[in-house]
């Protein structure tokens, strides 16, 4: 057997599969950039936790972060809130200001209420799409332990900072496992065929079920030809409306 | 090679075979070249009968003289042979072949492709046949032997027929659309009735019991213009074959192959539906009729391992089929393993890269 074979097979694979990525990332980036991204800022300190020079760093983490991989990352700081649930809150805040990338909004934001006078105060980090890719229950408890010591020693552009590294760090990681295993699928469906084709190279022996060699030509001569109806039926099934991708969040009273 | 059925030389006696290259007899002995001679040549008329029911022409006096059968005692295949011969061995399983009697009262040929190549041709296109091919079994490449290259005139019923048919089709139109709340399938269904001629011309049909069919089919087509009436100058040099197979039980195939192709015809007008398989056809073969021809075949047996490997050429056109034995476990066990390790790293190239 040629050495070269798998090698050469493999190649082809990869360079198929790699085109399949690109095709597939080009979709989706297609597909996100039919809605842009919100154009209210990714930094709204109403709290007024930050120095307009923190605000700036802050802001231009978020940026950054944001354009890379496009999913938005923001954060709102609130010293009142009307009575909601403040996770809830971030829903509507999330919504209002038309976070997120693409129809699937993906992004997340953290939340921070901070109310001094009536020592009242929680964080909440609402997040979507990718953002809830990245934002698991158990990614925001991660989170929220890596801030805990910078916000009870009110250093909140260290806390901010931590949860923009906290977000890049979870993007990175971010390995979906359903398309890992179409890639890996579709390469052994290329495999199979591939190999289909090249061993259907050694048979060179078949029997010819047909005589089309041996048609005197133009001897066809069609005498008789109907098309008749017979019958037909419709069936119709219910569109299924597209669901938004779900969201998920969590909160700590700290 | 067994020169199994010999013409003397008229300038040395010698034994004369027929040479693909010039394609005229040449003797071996004196290289003296020389046409088939007018008086050898018995032009046999076609046959026509209807409902392939025709016999061919007999053999006239004297043409059969020194020509004998030989039977192979292991497979049973027949030869056409010299009488001088005293043995030889199965074109077919290579065992050794006794004689029988008598060439006499069968069948005479109507006609015959002559070998445009020789045996160099044959053995040079076995080796390209091998080339290139992938997942073949170690050893089978280098350690196989090539047994006796044959050169075999094999027997073909050549079917020529104006067919009457009669089809019915179904098939289907769909219609798609939707509303706000349904999306709506429309399937219309047909019945296609063709009724029509269609006509075939020599539809070759391999009349030897023994031959492979898959494997002669394979060698498909043959140029039958290049044909010419059979004399048995042709045959010097090579094996004979005899039919054991007559047409008439040979019909059953040719018709097989002449409605598969009918069917497949008048299908092909029926245009701007789905789905369209033939529901059921007849078929009506008023008047047709055959020849008995001998087609030029070239047979390789390759032996590995104790296995006979069939191969063969198409003596007049030089195609050359047999099938080479694969590694099927292994090629298996490349394609997807390759392909998933593959899979996996266009992944992580893609994820790299920054795609996902």
């Amino acid at each position: 057997m040629n050495r070269k074979l798998p090698t050469l097979l493999i190649t082809l694979i990869m360079i198929t599969g790699f085109c399949f990525g690109v095709v597939s990332a080009s979709a989706e980036t297609a597909n996100n950039a039919e809605i842009t991204h919100s154009t209210i800022p990714l930094l709204v300190d109403e709290a007024d936790l930050l120095n307009e020079k923190e605000e700036n760093n802050i802001k231009q983490k978020l940026e950054d972060f944001s354009e890379k991989h496009e999913i938005e990352l923001a954060i709102i700081t609130v010293s009142d809130y009307d009575g909601y649930d403040l996770y809830n809150y971030a829903a509507v805040l999330y919504s209002e200001y038309e976070y997120g990338y693409g129809k699937n909004r993906d992004g997340a934001l953290l939340l921070r209420y901070e109310n001094n006078e009536i020592n009242d105060r929680e964080i909440v980090i609402y997040s979507r799409g990718k953002g809830a890719e990245i934002f698991t229950d158990d990614y925001i408890e991660k989170t929220f332990d890596a801030m805990q010591s910078d916000i009870e020693s009110k250093r909140y552009e260290s806390a901010f900072s931590t949860y923009v590294e906290m977000a890049s760090e979870g993007a990175k990681h971010s390995i979906d496992p359903v398309v890992l295993f179409v890639f890996v699928l579709v390469g052994m469906v290329i495999g199979a065929v591939a190999i289909k084709v090249i061993i259907s190279k050694n048979k060179s022996v078949a029997r010819k079920n047909t005589a089309n060699l041996y048609t005197r030509q133009g001897s066809m001569n069609v005498t008789e030809k109907s098309d008749v109806f017979i019958r037909s039926h419709i069936t119709k099934t219910e569109r299924v409306q597209k669901e938004s991708r779900s969201s998920s969040g969590g909160s700590r009273k700290i | 090679m067994a020169t199994v059925l010999q013409q003397k030389c008229p300038n040395c006696g010698g034994a004369v075979e027929f040479d693909a290259d010039s394609q005229r007899l040449k003797c071996p002995y004196c290289d003296t070249e020389f046409d088939i001679s007018e008086e050898t040549e018995n032009v046999a008329n076609l046959v026509e009968k209807s409902d392939w029911s025709s016999t061919g022409a007999e053999w006239s006096q004297g043409e059969t003289d020194g020509m004998s059968v030989y039977i192979c005692n292991s497979c049973g295949g027949e030869i056409i042979a010299d009488e001088s011969t005293g043995a030889s061995t199965c074109p077919y399983c290579d065992s050794p072949v006794v004689m029988k009697g008598q060439f006499s009262g069968t069948l005479r040929p109507d006609l015959v492709i002559p070998f445009k190549f020789d045996k160099k041709a044959a053995k040079d296109a076995l080796k390209k046949h091998f080339k290139g091919k992938k997942f073949v079994p170690k050893g089978f490449l280098s350690d196989n032997k090539i047994d006796e290259i044959k050169g075999v005139y094999v027997p073909f019923w050549l079917f020529t027929c104006d067919t009457y048919f009669e089809g019915v089709y179904t098939g289907k139109k769909i219609r798609r659309w939707s509303d706000s709340r349904y999306n709506y399938t429309e399937i219309s269904e047909y019945k296609f009735y063709r009724n029509g001629n269609i006509s075939f011309d020599n539809v070759p049909v391999d009349a030897s019991v023994k031959m492979d069919d898959a494997l002669m089919e394979s060698l498909e087509p043959y140029d039958l213009s290049q044909a010419v009436d059979f004399n048995t100058a042709y045959l010097s040099g090579y094996i004979a074959d005899k039919f054991d197979l007559s047409a008439d039980d040979s019909v059953n195939r040719v018709n097989e192959r002449i409605k598969n192709t009918a069917e497949s015809e008048f299908e092909k007008t029926i245009v701007g539906y789905t789905g369209v398989s033939p529901e059921t056809s007849a078929m009506n073969i008023p008047d047709g009729f055959y020849k008995y021809a001998l087609y030029p075949v070239w047979l390789l047996n390759v032996t590995w391992e104790g296995k006979v490997y069939p191969f063969a050429m198409n003596g007049q056109t030089g195609l050359f089929v047999g099938d080479i034995p694969t590694n099927k476990k292994l090629a298996w066990l490349v394609g997807l393993l390759g392909g998933a390790v593959a899979g996996l790293a266009s992944y992580f190239i893609a994820f790299l890269a920054g795609l996902f």
